[in-house]
């Protein structure tokens, strides 16, 4: 017996249509999808506040609207992490939703995970160190929203009472895998070995169509890439798994694939931290079986740490982002000689900017100073951000822009506004949080 | 191509890879095409050579981890991304290009034969 766990969704914003391509070609018992990124908890909390659903919309409004009652048909189950802040808010909805079209399915909802109400006890005693720096919680810093990774086990409960869809807030990622396959082998809390085996198969599908050739670094060329297949992993009860894909989709799985996957977003390798379980991805064995087939086995695990890691988001100032496209000859000096005069309108004006940022799209944008020089340039786009405390300064620093289209080096274009007073090429971000990751005990 | 071992190399010719974030850390994992390649990166893919190439951009140490089950190298970056996530002013905020990046470097000689 397998259980097959499909994914389709990476990431909020991917492919509104994940879901439909694996209907239509797939074969799977689970559907997992996975919304929250690091800094997604940061923008739900802020959407919540400002009266706007604190949940992934994008799940309810294409996945439990358009594609409910196939899922419920093909008795397929649903996991997802769409919750955000307001999981609960969010199973209203899709019961609503579900309700609309005569559909009754039973929704459950993990919680718990929220910690903002138990900040300031946990700040005291045992204190809320980063786990990158070790640093001490900042005193100053008042928090929007602090959330605890959540682990694999609340989700297998919902399970085992029923639940036709669960909906979760922050849970380690590859838990909306490893909690099905703890419903369906009852999996036990210390069998390391096989929930270190679910973690890694969550691992690999849980960015959906990175595993199927997405962002492939090695031989892209060779790949399609239009209707790429969404992900599945057929788990034994082992633990031993095979990643593939629906027939007739774009895409491959292979031990590349694979591999490029098994390393992505990860510390040590032989040590990666869930609420559930230590898995050493230094244990897994990949065997490539054809037919866009990984079979992958051999994963050891031990016991899971002692503390959970939690995300904290705070307001931290502000930001600001601008553009300008300046073309050939010398794009490069020319946008760079731009970028000079806006540092020098920042201090003629008296503007409290903490730090400034200058870009050269099409030279640097991407890799900054680890880009090798490769002029001439047929054109540069300067891209010129800055942060500081204040909106009103920054949004003073985003009036500098357009004027440069008429008041500075030539050959500049992209400013193509009617002449509102808020410029189009650039934009003032609003309170952004900034996260800081924390750990505190178990 | 990893047969050729006294040539200068291009990594992106023996190897492939990827990066991303986790809060201010980059990560950049990096997969060699066979285990003799994984050999010549273990030799010559250091993480004070992937600090080098990172000047100015990561701030922070370098460790690096080995993989031999699957013939890759991950590379854990500290303070390299701005602060990271919605703090950074860069315009690749999450690193997600460095591993294309590092991929362009050309390992030098190898100097076994000497």
């Amino acid at each position: 017996m397998t259980v097959r766990i499909a994914s389709g969704a990476g990431f909020w914003g991917d492919y509104p249509d994940a879901t439909g391509r694996l209907l239509a070609h797939g074969e799977f018992d689970y559907l997992q999808l996975e919304y929250l990124a690091e800094v997604t908890m940061g923008i739900l909390a802020r959407l919540q506040e400002s009266g706007r659903p604190g949940y992934a919309t994008d799940f309810v409004d294409i996945v439990a609207e358009e594609y409910v009652d196939a899922l419920l048909d093909r008795e397929i189950t649903v996991v997802t992490n769409a919750g955000g802040v307001a999981p609960t808010a969010c199973a209203e909805r899709v019961q609503e939703l579900a309700a609309d079209r005569g559909r009754d399915p039973t929704v459950a909802t993990v919680t718990g995970e929220e910690v903002t109400a138990q900040l300031d006890e946990l700040r005291a005693d045992p204190g809320l160190p980063n786990i990158e720096t070790g640093a001490a919680f900042p005193e100053t810093v008042e928090p929007q929203v602090a959330v605890a990774y959540a682990g694999a086990f609340p989700i297998a409960e919902a399970l085992d009472r029923g639940a036709d869809i669960v909906i979760t807030g922050r849970v380690a990622d590859p838990a909306l895998t490893l909690g099905p396959l703890l419903h369906e082998f009852e999996w036990q809390a210390d069998d390391y070995d096989r929930l270190a085996a679910g973690t890694v198969a969550g691992h690999l599908i849980e960015c959906g169509t990175q595993v199927t050739g997405g962002n492939f670094l090695g031989d892209w060329r060779d790949l399609s890439f239009a209707n790429l297949g969404y992900p599945i992993a057929e788990v034994e009860p082992s633990g031993a798994f095979t990643v593939t894909k629906p027939p007739d989709t774009g895409g491959a799985v292979t031990t590349e694939t694979v591999s490029e996957q098994l390393v992505y977003e990860i510390g040590d390798p032989s040590a990666y931290l869930t609420p559930d379980v230590t898995a050493d991805f230094t244990s897994v064995r990949l065997e490539d079986l054809g037919d866009d087939a990984v079979r992958v086995e051999g994963v050891t695990g031990t016991a899971p740490p002692e503390d959970y890691k939690a995300t904290v988001h705070y307001p931290n100032g502000f930001k600001l982002a601008g553009e300008l496209l300046y073309s050939r000859p010398d794009a490069l000096e020319k946008a760079r000689r731009a970028a000079s005069i806006l540092e020098d309108r920042i201090e003629t004006l008296g503007l409290d900017v903490d730090e400034t940022h200058a870009d050269y799209i099409g030279h640097d944008g991407a890799h900054g100073p680890a880009a090798p020089d490769r002029e001439p340039y047929n054109e540069i786009m300067l891209r010129f951000a800055a942060r500081g405390p204040s909106r009103d300064d920054l949004r003073r620093l985003g009036m500098e822009f357009a004027p440069l289209s008429m008041a500075g080096p030539p050959s500049v274009t992209g400013l193509t506004d009617g002449g509102g007073r808020r410029r189009r090429r650039s934009s003032t971000r609003g309170r952004h949080s900034s996260r800081g990751t924390r750990s505190s005990p178990r | 191509m990893s047969d050729d071992t006294d040539e200068e190399v291009l990594l992106a010719d023996i190897a492939h890879g990827r990066s991303g974030d986790k809060g201010n850390r980059l990560n950049i994992g990096v997969v060699a095409d066979d285990s003799a390649a994984y050999e010549r990166l273990r030799e010559q893919l250091t993480a004070a050579f992937v600090a080098r190439q990172f000047d100015g951009l990561v701030n922070g140490s370098v460790t690096r981890y080995e993989l031999p089950n699957i013939n890759a190298l991950n590379f854990l970056c500290e303070d390299a991304l701005d602060g990271g996530g919605q703090h950074s002013l860069r315009y690749d905020t999450q690193g997600k290009t460095y591993a294309a990046a590092l991929l362009e470097c050309r390992l030098p000689h190898e100097r076994t034969h000497d």
